[in-house]
This record gives structure tokens, C-alpha cells and sequence, in this order.
């Protein structure tokens, strides 16, 4: 149904630093349906946080527009805006600081079922919150109802946070970073709680996050978008850009990622950069802003224009040589595990630039 | 990479070491009778969750453990001229030698644990003062060629203050500084949380890079399996205060035969290659005051017996060099679950 | 799996339960920190002082000129005033005047502080530019003159106007103290949170970060307290604040200006009130001190 879709167009956010303005969210276009994930994955200063508070209507973009259901939200009356604030949900890293130390976990269900009219009288209230806890797997309910955040673990506070989320019945949940402060065994069976949600309850996601390898899982059947410094480079299904990534920042991210398996991460060629400086915010280089790094870095042309985000392979990639060897008929072979030998068809650099 | 021969001498042997903390909620067993040795030039990963112990054993080898804890067992170092002796009978100036000079240490969070007041150059100054006598020269010579090996410019960063330099940099900063003088042993506790993806993997390279090259013995604390999977000649897996397996780092992967072992591996697959369903270990840590009685895993263990809640297994010999703390390792398998193929 | 029955036979704990928890655990910590007891128990006894003083002394008798500026004894334990009347009779009665003017400049000023700083730091913009400034100005004039200048214009005898010109010093301070709380408590995920749930900028304001503010509230009460009793001090020794009744601020005055000073065995006429306030101050500082490791768990020992 595309009247439910969560849009953000051309989005763009600036922020003042001092008597500059650094641009952490640079013209992003994103589309999520109900029900589908769109994994948003970056490294820190990529602005994959900002563009979470943006979709989430917390942020006011300083250019483009988000659209519930085709309507640009910012243009919204009062109680249309609220409800749309109620239709998309945030959960947060810090499973320490994502609840409040002096609500119990009821108080923390119960203010928005009761503030909003969802559950009449206590009776009501004690029901639903009864089974919102089941939904997230904190069973037996009555154990968690009267805890303090203190008292319980970081994941068990995860679920608190996404049964907080569920109180208004919202139709998208940005996970920011939900699960990266959690222990691995835990981790798991996060994903999996929020895996059914989005089955069940037909929840979209905008899932952040560093790890690809959880992006992999998370979004299986949904999308991929990456994001340097503030713009998309990549966006396509997961298992495109998993299998044949094509933006060269996309392969320097696989091929770098340590592999859980002793001969697959000690044979992986990985991708030699120009440079292992990373540019601050405040001096996003011209063009394209991973030309200092790119190792098909084309003097005149990556350093002078802004790619656009162009279609092929089935995705979109923000990138001239990839463009233009594909317009060619030229495709890049796949990067990445290899069992040793010669590095890929990604002109190799100079070396490692020793001043990083 | 020189693996154990039977000539070769252990140049650290902990045997049986256990740390208490007295707490107001109760004593905390946080180190619960550990045994391994390391090897000259062998790299040894330490891999466990929060709350299983792995930091408090690192502090303990370096004896920077506050003075509320205690600690019982050995733990011999062997002193390049063969001599050996338990560190933990030192007095504070032999500890004060040993420190930094035969075993350093580079912290969890050490992007912050550099002085934001004092330059790069005085950091390396400092701690060489603190453990050994050199003079100005010596010290700022060392430091050079160390940041140079580190893949630092030596002239922008020895003058420069902590905020001035990014992560990454300062990272490689607080590796410099534990090379400075020459040790046998470091130990690097998560060396990579908190860093960017290109940034780690520079950082790992390097690390194994500056292991080839100068030869020191690594022991490497960390959650990260991958990490492991990258650095380590040989793997141990810790659980509620203790070891549960020990072994080469292929037979650790490709063979696991502890249950927590194989439940960390089915919760981490490899992002190259097929999709394999994932599988979470049920249950919660133990808290360290009381842990489970028997086997502390038994509780969130699928293979567990009777047996398991009551008697606490030893660590069983799998394969050479390969043991495992599970009465029923044989049962033990790692099977992953293709759910699509690549 | 709860039947029904049983769950709707489970409630939530009620206030007065959450009250009564925060009350024992702040009798506990109090406990654990021996000064911080001490000086509970101060404020327990000035209460009780303030409450049953008057009842228990009704009258600080007539004059009796014969006995003026007795030393102490035992019919007059800590001696007599310029009138010959007994002084501890006086300090008994004392300290309700004081200690309610006091506790009311401070319930007034913490009032303002607070409604007005949590609204300025959460809404921002144009209202917070011009209550800062309008904070500023009232800093930076000098307190002791602006009170002097007030009393002159304002007859002070109505108790509540004492208060409302104590409060009226003393709100600067401590708004800019909620203001910057608010303000950091403002970017925490969990209000983040909430602005997400839509619950409003009452409930924002009053039940997600107010809550987490209770140390500063205290705080806040305890400094305009003790601010308010030295105000007070200062205009009944000064002369500025109508001399009648019995109260310690009252018996300074008169020390000092009935040549109290000049007669050692009338010492503890001028000390008995002077000790008296400094160890009303102290019991409610040090009380309030540790009381603060019941609202910042990071300050607690162990």
C-alpha cells in the first residue's frame, strides 16, 4: 500500500558549529513500506543518527521533506502531525540511558497507553502492559512490572524500550544502534524479538547500524543504503550489495570486516585506500567526499563533481568510474573472499599513506 | 609465528589464580581458578562476554588490581637471562620493574587514558621515567622508530596533544607507548571496541604486522570472535570466571567442543559467503557472587545432564593442545543452518 | 500464565507506598553516613523547636529590672537579657519566627526557580533570552543594599512579606542551577523518548525530568533556606524588619544595641542566638549533603 510509506526526500541537515555549519545529512532519499527493513549503515560521522531522528519527525530537516503516506509532515496540522509522531517509534543504543531511572517498568508502559486514551482504567492498563511484555519476551510479566531500569540487565532494558515503542501501535521503528551495546548472546535474540515484530505486526524498520554482518541478518529481504559522510554511496537489496558490492567504499567496508573463521578472514584480500585520514565534518572534500581515499580515483573529474546516485546491477551507486564502466559494459568482478592471490581488478594505490 | 615446541619455555605459567572483590552486595568471585601458559612470540586470545572476568585477569597479571581485591594462586614470568619468579610475591619496586618493561599493557578505552595536558612526547617520557632509567635522548629516540613502526608521522605527533589526533591515532599511540620498553608480554584489552570499521582493520593489521616484526608475546582480551579469528595462534573461551576451552585457534573454530564456545560461533557467522541462521544462547549471565553451582553454564546449556548441576567439570583433554571444561564434549558439535546460499 | 483474577488483583504500588520506600531509603542512607545523622537529627530537633517552642514557654516573663544581665544560673540557665528576662526562655520561643519565614522564602524561591527554569531550558528561543537576562540583572545588583532599599519601602510586618523579599534575592541563583539541569536532562534518550510518544510538554516536563532533578530541588530548598535565615538576620539586626515578638534575629539587635557587648557575663545573650542559627544551618547542610548519595546512586560508598 503506498499511502503507508515512510519517505524522506532530499533531506538535508545542517547544523551550526561556531560561525560554520557542517552538512551531516547531505540530500538523502529513502522509501520504506510497512513491514520491510531498510538497513542504514555508515561509520561514525556518516550521519546514519541524524537521518534516523529526521524519519522519526525529532529533527526538522533544513531542506527537503519527509512524507507519511504521501504528506509532507512538517506541513501537517497539530493533530495530524501528532498522529504521525505516533506512527513512527525510536529505540535508542544505550540501553542505560534509553528508559527512565525513576519509572518502574509499568509507569514507563503505562504513561503513553494512558495519556493517549489506548487503555481505560487501571484494570485495562495492567492488561495490556501484561502483554506487551510478553511480546518482547519478558516472561513472566509479573517479574519485570515493578523493576527499576537499575535492576534489570541491558538487554532485558532493550526489550522495555521496544515494548515502550509498541504502547502506540506504530507502523515504523528506527532502531538506532539497538542492539550494539549488547552482549553477543543477547544480541541474538533482540534481532529475533524485532524479526517478529516486523513479520507479525507488519512493523517497518530503518535499522542503524555499524555492522554489516547484522545488516546482513536483520535485512536479509530488505535493503541495504550506505552513507559517507552524510550522503547515500550505495542502496540496494541486502544480498546485492552483500554478494557484488560495487561502490568502492561499500568493498573497502566488506573486505575490512574480520570474519568470525580463521582461513576465510586471513585469505580476504582486502582493499588498499589512498589514505588512512578520515575527513572531518567541517572539511567534507570537494566532489566526490571519498576521492582522497578512492583507489579509482580520477583526478579532474572525482575531486571537481558530486556523483549521483546512478542505477545498475540492480541498485544504485554514487559513483562515476562504476557508472562509466558499466555504461561500458565493463562490470567490476566481484571483491572481497578470495582465497589469496592477485588483488582484485580495483586498481591497487600507492600503499598506505603513513601519515594516518 | 613460533607455536610450542616441547624445548620451549613458557614465559608466563598462571597457575590456579583466583581474585575475590569484597563488595557491599556480597563477594564477588571474579577470577575463579584459571591456568594457562603463554609462549614466547604466541599471540593468545582471551574471548568472553562482559562480567565473565577476562579484564580482571588482565589487571591481575599486571598486578594493577585495587587494593579491595585478593588474589590467591601463581603466576610465573620468565625473565629473558631463563630466570623465572611469581610476580605476584613481588614487592613495589620489582613490581615497578616488571611493569611496562618485561609486561605492558594497553587498556580498554586507552583513546582516554592518554594525559589531555601533556604532548605525546612527554607520555612516552613519563612512563619510561617511571620504570626504567633512560636518558631524554634515549627515550625520544625509542619513540620515534616505535611511531614510525605504528605507520605515525614522528615529528607531527610527538608534539602534539591527545584532542589533536583522531582514534585511530591515538590507539596506535597507546601501542607505541607499550613497546616502549622492550617487553615480553602485552596485553591489549579490547584493542578495537570503539573504532571505526577501516580503523580496526588498520589497527589489526598493524598489530600483526608489529608481532612479525618484533617478536613479543600478545595476549588479547576481547568479545570479538572475529578479532580471534585474525590475531590469535591459539583461542581461549572464558565463562563465569573461568576457562572453558583452550586451544588452537583452527581447532576452536572448526571444532569446537564447549557448548558457550559453539553458541558464540552460531551467534557470529561470517558475513561473506551464505546465509546461516543465527542462533542466541538463552538465559543471562551469571552474576559473579554466587554462580550456578557445577558446570556455571548449565543453566542455558542444551546439552546439559544432572551431572552438570551438581559436579563441576575439570578441563578434558580434546585433541593436543585442545581441552574442554564440558563432562559430555563429545556430544558437542557445530552445525550452522544454511538459510540461503550466496 | 496469570488468570485473570489474579491479575487484576495485582496494583500498582500506590504514592504513599513509593513515598514511604524513598523515606527508608533515605533514613538508611542517612544512617551510613554518621555526620549526615547528625544533622538530620538537628532538623528534627529545630522542628520540633519551632513547632513547640512557644507551647512550652508561652511567656518570656515581665521585666524585672533588678535581675538585668544576670550570668548564667540555675534558675536562669543561660542568664538574662537588658530586661532582666530569662535568655533561654527567649531562644526556646525564638526560632519559629526564623525558621518560618525562612522555610517559606525558600518554598517560594524554589517555586520560581524551578516552573520558571525548567520552561525556559525545555522551551528555549525568546523566553529563555529574556528570563536569562532579566536573571542577570537581578544577580549582578548587591543584595545588601537591594534588601536594605526594599525594607525601607516595605513595611515588613506581615511574615509573608518577609519571605516573598527574602525569595525574591535568592530565585537567580538557583534558576540558573534547575535551568542547566534541565538542560542536559533534555538530550537524554529516555526524554527523547517521550517526545517520540507524544506525551506532552506537562508530562515531559514535570514526570520525566523533574523526577531525575530531586537533588537539585533539595538543594535548591536547602540553599534559599539558609540564604532566607541570614536575610533575616541581617534586616533584624539592622533594624530594618519591625523590632516586636521574641526571635534570635530580634535578640542580636537588641544585644547589640543594648550594650550587650560590653558586659562579659552577659556573653550568652548575644552567643545563645548566634549558635543557635549556626546550628540550624549546619544540621540542614551537612542532612542535606549526604542525602544527596540517595538521589545520585554514583555518590554512594561501595
Amino acid at each position: 500500500m503506498p499511502e503507508l510509506q515512510l519517505a524522506l526526500d532530499q533531506v538535508t541537515q545542517e547544523f551550526r558549529v561556531g560561525r560554520r555549519s557542517v552538512r551531516a545529512v547531505d540530500h538523502v532519499s529513502l522509501t520504506i513500506a510497512p513491514g520491510q527493513v531498510i538497513c542504514l549503515v555508515g561509520e561514525s560521522g556518516s550521519g546514519k543518527t541524524t537521518t534516523g531522528k529526521i524519519a522519526a519527525g525529532l529533527l526538522k530537516p533544513t531542506a527537503g521533506s519527509v512524507r507519511f503516506g504521501g504528506q509532507d509532515i512538517w506541513q501537517l496540522d497539530h493533530d495530524a502531525f501528532r498522529r504521525f509522531r505516533r506512527a513512527v517509534q525510536i529505540i535508542h543504543q544505550d540501553p542505560y540511558a534509553s528508559l527512565n531511572p525513576v519509572h518502574t517498568v509499568y509507569d514507563t508502559l503505562a504513561a503513553p497507553l494512558q495519556h493517549h486514551g489506548l487503555t481505560r482504567g487501571q484494570a485495562a492498563t495492567l492488561r495490556r502492559v501484561h502483554e506487551l511484555l510478553t511480546l518482547v519476551d519478558l516472561t513472566p510479566p509479573e517479574n519485570f512490572l515493578w523493576k527499576y531500569p537499575h535492576q534489570l540487565s541491558g538487554g532485558q532494558r532493550q526489550r522495555v524500550a521496544i515494548a515502550r515503542a509498541l504502547t502506540v501501535q506504530p507502523q515504523f521503528i528506527v532502531a538506532d544502534e539497538a542492539t550494539s551495546m549488547v552482549d553477543v548472546s543477547i544480541r541474538v535474540s533482540l534481532l529475533n524479538t524485532l524479526r517478529r515484530l516486523r513479520d507479525d505486526l507488519g512493523v517497518g524498520f530503518l535499522f542503524i547500524t555499524h555492522d554489516l554482518a547484522i545488516a546482513k541478518y536483520f535485512g536479509w529481504e530488505g535493503s541495504i543504503a550506505v552513507m559517507y559522510l552524510g550522503r547515500v554511496v550505495e542502496i540496494g537489496p541486502t544480498p546485492a550489495l552483500i554478494n557484488t558490492p560495487q561502490h568502492p567504499y561499500t568493498r573497502a567496508l566488506l573486505a575490512a570486516i574480520p570474519e568470525p573463521d580463521p582461513d576465510l578472514t586471513r585469505s580476504k584480500q582486502k582493499l588498499q585506500l589512498r589514505s588512512l585520514d578520515i575527513p572531518s565534518l567541517l572539511n567534507i572534500p570537494p566532489g566526490c567526499s571519498f576521492h582522497p581515499r578512492c583507489p579509482l580515483f580520477e583526478a579532474g573529474l572525482c575531486d571537481t563533481i558530486v556523483p549521483e546516485l546512478t542505477p545498475l546491477d540492480g541498485r544504485r551507486v554514487a559513483c562515476h568510474i562504476v557508472a562509466r564502466e558499466h555504461a561500458n559494459g565493463h562490470a567490476l568482478p566481484p571483491a572481497a573472499a578470495g582465497t589469496g592471490g592477485e588483488s582484485t581488478a580495483l586498481s591497487p594505490s600507492s600503499g598506505l599513506n603513513p601519515s594516518g | 609465528m613460533m607455536t610450542a615446541t616441547p624445548h620451549t619455555q613458557p614465559v608466563l605459567a598462571v597457575r590456579d589464580l583466583i581474585v575475590d572483590y569484597q563488595t557491599r552486595a556480597g563477594r564477588v568471585h571474579a577470577v575463579r581458578g584459571i591456568s594457562f601458559d603463554l609462549y614466547p612470540n604466541e599471540s593468545l586470545a582471551l574471548i568472553g562476554e562482559s562480567g565473565c572476568g577476562k579484564s580482571t585477569l588482565g589487571l591481575a597479571l599486571l598486578r594493577l588490581l585495587p587494593k579491595s581485591a585478593e588474589t590467591r594462586g601463581t603466576v610465573h614470568y620468565r625473565f629473558r637471562d631463563g630466570q623465572t619468579t611469581d610476580i605476584l610475591t613481588l614487592d613495589d619496586d620489582a613490581t615497578r620493574a616488571y611493569r611496562w618493561k618485561e609486561c605492558a599493557m594497553v587498556f580498554q578505552g586507552a583513546l582516554n587514558a592518554l594525559n589531555p595536558v601533556l604532548r605525546i612526547a612527554e607520555q612516552f617520557w613519563d612512563t619510561a621515567r617511571a620504570h626504567a632509567r633512560l636518558s631524554k635522548a634515549e627515550v625520544y629516540d625509542r619513540a620515534e622508530h616505535l611511531l614510525r613502526l605504528v605507520q605515525l608521522e614522528p615529528g607531527r605527533v610527538l608534539r602534539a596533544y591527545p584532542h589533536e589526533l583522531s582514534g585511530g591515532m591515538r590507539q596506535r599511540v597507546m601501542i607505541a607507548l607499550s613497546l616502549l620498553l622492550d617487553p615480553q608480554v602485552i596485553i591489549y584489552d579490547e584493542p578495537t571496541t570503539a573504532l571505526d570499521i577501516l580503523t580496526q582493520r588498520a589497527i589489526i593489521d598493524m598489530l600483526r604486522q608489529l608481532r612479525d616484526q618484533l617478536g613479543f608475546a600478545m595476549i588479547f582480551i576481547s568479545h570479538d570472535l572475529a578479532l580471534a579469528a585474525e590475531l590469535a595462534d591459539r583461542v581461549a573461551t572464558m565463562y563465569a570466571g573461568k576457562i572453558v576451552e583452550l586451544g588452537d585457534v583452527r581447532e576452536i573454530f572448526y571444532r569446537a567442543r564447549h557448548p558457550y564456545t559453539v553458541g558464540l560461533l552460531k551467534a557470529v557467522p561470517p558475513i561473506t559467503g551464505d546465509l546461516y541462521e543465527i542462533a542466541a544462547i538463552p538465559g543471562s549471565p551469571p552474576g559473579l557472587i554466587t554462580p550456578p553451582s557445577g558446570c556455571s553454564f548449565h543453566p542455558r546449556c542444551p546439552y546439559a545432564q544432572p551431572r552438570c548441576s551438581q559436579e563441576e567439570p575439570p578441563l578434558y583433554h580434546v585433541a593436543d593442545g585442545h581441552t574442554s571444561a564440558c563432562h559430555y564434549w563429545q556430544r558437542v558439535t557445530l552445525e550452522r543452518q544454511v538459510v540461503e546460499h550466496a | 500464565m496469570t488468570t485473570q483474577p489474579e491479575l487484576l488483583a495485582m496494583k500498582p504500588p500506590s504514592l504513599g507506598h513509593r513515598l514511604a520506600r524513598s523515606f527508608r531509603l533515605g533514613l538508611s542512607v542517612l544512617w551510613q553516613n554518621k555526620v549526615g545523622f547528625l544533622g538530620f537529627l538537628g532538623v528534627l530537633f529545630f522542628i520540633a523547636l519551632a513547632i513547640f517552642g512557644p507551647l512550652i514557654a508561652p511567656s518570656s516573663g515581665e521585666p524585672n529590672m533588678a535581675q538585668i544581665y544576670q550570668p548564667p544560673s540555675w534558675s536562669h540557665p543561660l542568664g538574662t537579657d537588658y530586661e532582666g528576662r530569662d535568655v533561654l526562655t527567649q531562644v526556646v520561643r525564638g526560632g519559629r519566627p526564623i525558621i518560618l519565614v525562612g522555610a517559606l522564602a525558600a518554598i517560594l524561591s524554589t517555586l520560581i526557580a524551578i516552573t520558571l527554569g525548567a520552561l525556559v531550558a525545555y522551551v528555549e528561543g525568546v523566553l529563555d533570552s529574556i528570563v536569562m537576562l532579566i536573571t542577570d540583572v537581578v544577580l549582578t545588583i548587591p543584595q545588601l543594599p537591594l534588601l536594605v532599599v526594599l525594607a525601607a519601602f516595605v513595611r515588613l510586618n506581615r511574615p509573608w512579606l518577609l519571605a516573598l523579599i527574602l525569595a525574591l534575592l535568592n530565585w537567580p541563583t538557583l534558576l540558573r542551577a534547575v535551568r542547566a539541569q534541565v538542560l542536559s536532562l533534555k538530550a537524554r534518550e529516555y526524554v527523547e523518548a517521550a517526545r517520540a510518544l507524544d506525551l506532552g510538554l506537562f508530562h515531559i516536563l514535570f514526570r520525566e525530568i523533574l523526577p531525575n532533578m530531586a537533588s537539585y530541588i533539595l538543594m535548591s530548598f536547602t540553599i534559599g533556606m539558609t540564604g532566607a535565615i541570614y536575610g533575616q538576620v541581617v534586616l533584624y539586626f539592622l533594624g530594618l524588619a519591625p523590632l516586636a515578638g521574641d526571635n534570635w534575629g530580634i535578640m542580636l539587635n537588641l544585644a547589640w544595641t543594648r550594650g550587650a557587648i560590653f558586659y562579659r557575663d552577659s556573653m550568652p545573650y548575644i552567643l545563645a542566638p548566634v549558635i543557635a542559627i549556626s546550628l540550624l544551618q549546619l544540621s540542614m547542610v551537612t542532612m542535606t549533603r549526604s542525602l544527596e548519595q540517595v538521589f545520585n546512586p554514583r555518590l554512594r560508598e561501595g
